[in-house]
């Protein structure tokens, strides 16, 4: 009973901490009006999350820390339940219903990762030491020590700060925070689509899209669901920052997500260059902002290089990425043989996340049956590109395909489908509404 | 309150449950209070067998040292090692102690230098000799 007390008392935790630091009535004073629970809190994760980063190369109690993030979080909880109370008594059951939903789920997953204690392969090779390393106090430096040590470490930061700060302090109760996310990551963008009647329908939605991409697998130590949570919320901020004309502060939270993202799995590096080329072709922006969200890319990613080299003596990736045998290409028959094996378990990856058999059907529907612009204009150009960037992965490699493909290149589906599911919930609204 | 209200809350809770019974939480709630967490650990692990957690613990508990201590499955291509459990980030790994977990006789051969300190079926922590 000790553990389950814990266990929930691990959620009330994270919703305290990510209460700040930002509430509806500091976005109001900088100019965002903000009726929706789950938008404060992606950005107070964003913004948190991207201290976590800072606090993971110094050396600090995290223990003080995270006591001045209970006290802080407190304090605005208070404030924000009095606002609420006070100004917004209309609001409350449309959030409460949505919020009491998103904390059942939550117990949900947690209480399945805390049944199914099991950690894969990955896990115990190596995230566990990483997480083992912040869990003790430790700071990046301490990371040269351990295997894979040019793994970013993002992920495994927030597995050992919350272990360490739980009440039981055992070992799974710091991975909560990743089922967490992916939750948060769903809400904020299933909680913004359509009207306040059509609450049933957005239920509806919401279970579907969890359906389709939930794998408990993955809670088993992975990093993967990070990355789909970070591409989840880079494509519902970036849809709002398109549409909105003052929109500095979105810009902010997509570069804070893209550092996120470039430190959290070494996919992250190829997903900035897309992101990139994504925003400056589609931001509807003058050129200067896209140049200069270009330049802090480009910054974040050398200041990687510069704090990996400092700390862990190299930056590397598991490869070399031009080697000699990339010529061997040039024989088509062995470039053919690939090119069908690699699309053979694309397709086989699509029914182990069918969250990609969804977006194919949308897709299909779309162009072929509706012939309809619903899909926002950088769906299809993000697709086109993050496939290419797929092959290239496995065209790149020189380690044995029958083997690799069956073992990574379904997570790395389902962490680029994270990007896509906004635009498909975005159709949903355009073709519930004009229905309706 | 309104009728309306009461209705809103009645289907709330109806989803609710329906999502709970969906997703399966009364029912991992229920095995999650009859499993303590190291019977969790060990049927998962097992404890001289899978990946050898239970042995490994009671390794890591008893001798204790300035040393993280190497973990060898015997059959490595199934069962990962879960020597990072134990793992002090202030501590090297050394090539002095060893466990092994699902070795055999013939396994065993392969450390014929070494001493055995502690052994239970097939798991064996072994210590390198004339040291």
């Amino acid at each position: 009973m000790i553990e389950i007390i814990s266990i929930y008392s691990q959620l009330i935790i994270f919703l305290i901490i990510f209460q700040f630091p930002l509430n509806k009535l500091i976005l109001k004073k900088i100019g965002y009006i903000e009726n929706n629970y789950f938008n404060v809190l992606i950005y107070n994760i964003l913004i948190q999350s991207f201290f976590y980063l800072i606090i993971s190369f110094i050396s600090l109690n995290f223990k003080i820390y995270f006591y001045l993030q209970i006290f802080i979080g407190l304090i605005f909880l208070f404030f924000n339940f009095l606002n609420l109370y006070k100004y917004e008594k209309k609001l409350i059951f449309d959030n409460i219903s949505m919020i009491l939903i998103f904390i059942l789920l939550n117990l949900i997953l947690f209480t399945y990762v805390a049944l199914n204690l099991k950690l894969e392969w990955d896990a115990l090779a190596h995230w566990l030491q990483k997480a083992q390393v912040f869990f003790q106090n430790g700071n990046y430096e301490d990371i040269k020590n351990v295997s894979f040590s040019y793994y970013p470490h993002f992920g495994t930061f927030l597995w050992g700060f919350f272990w360490k700060s739980s009440f039981l302090q055992l070992e799974y109760l710091g991975r909560l925070i990743l089922p967490f996310f992916y939750l948060s990551g769903i809400f904020f963008c299933v909680s913004n689509l359509l009207k306040k009647e059509n609450y049933l329908i957005k239920l509806i939605i919401l279970l579907l899209i969890l359906t389709l991409s939930l794998d408990y697998y993955l809670f088993g130590g992975y990093q993967d669901y990070y990355l789909f949570f970070e591409l989840l919320i880079f494509s519902k901020i970036f849809y709002d920052y398109q549409k909105n004309k003052h929109s500095n502060f979105y810009f902010i939270l997509l570069l804070l997500n893209s550092v996120l993202i470039l430190w959290t799995k070494q996919e992250g590096f190829f997903y900035n260059i897309i992101l990139s080329v994504v925003f400056f072709k589609f931001c509807n922006k003058n050129y200067k902002i896209r140049f200069v969200f270009l330049f802090f890319v480009v910054i974040s990613i050398f200041i990687q290089i510069y704090l990996k080299n400092i700390f862990i003596g190299s930056f590397e990736f598991n490869e070399k990425i031009f080697h000699q045998e990339l010529f061997d290409y040039l024989n088509i028959t062995h470039f053919f043989h690939t090119f069908i094996l690699i699309s053979k378990h694309v397709i086989i990856s699509m029914f182990r996340y069918p969250i990609w058999i969804l977006v194919f059907l949308i897709l299909f529907f779309s162009k072929l049956i509706n012939r309809d612009k619903y899909l926002p204009n950088y769906s299809l150009f993000y697709m086109a590109i993050f496939f290419m960037f797929v092959y290239a992965i496995y065209f790149q490699t020189r380690m044995d395909l029958e083997f690799l493909l069956p073992i990574t290149i379904d997570r790395i589906l389902l962490q680029g489908s994270g990007f896509i599911i906004y635009p498909i919930l975005l159709y949903f609204e355009q073709f519930i509404n004009k229905k309706i | 309150m309104s009728k309306k209200l009461k209705s809103r809350i009645f289907f709330l809770i109806i989803i609710l449950l329906f999502i709970s019974t969906l997703y399966g939480f009364f029912h991992n709630t229920y095995n999650l209070i009859k499993q303590d967490y190291s019977t969790r650990m060990i049927s998962i692990y097992g404890d001289c067998s899978k990946e050898g957690y239970g042995f490994t613990k009671y390794i890591n508990d008893k001798y204790t040292s300035d040393f993280n201590y190497t973990v060898i499955n015997g059959e490595s291509n199934t069962y990962a090692v879960t020597q990072y459990f134990f793992y002090k980030k202030q501590n090297i790994f050394s090539d002095k102690f060893k466990i092994l977990i699902n070795y055999d006789d013939k396994l065993l051969k392969n450390f014929k230098n070494f001493q055995i300190l502690e052994k239970k079926n097939n798991c064996y922590f072994i210590k390198l000799l004339n040291d």
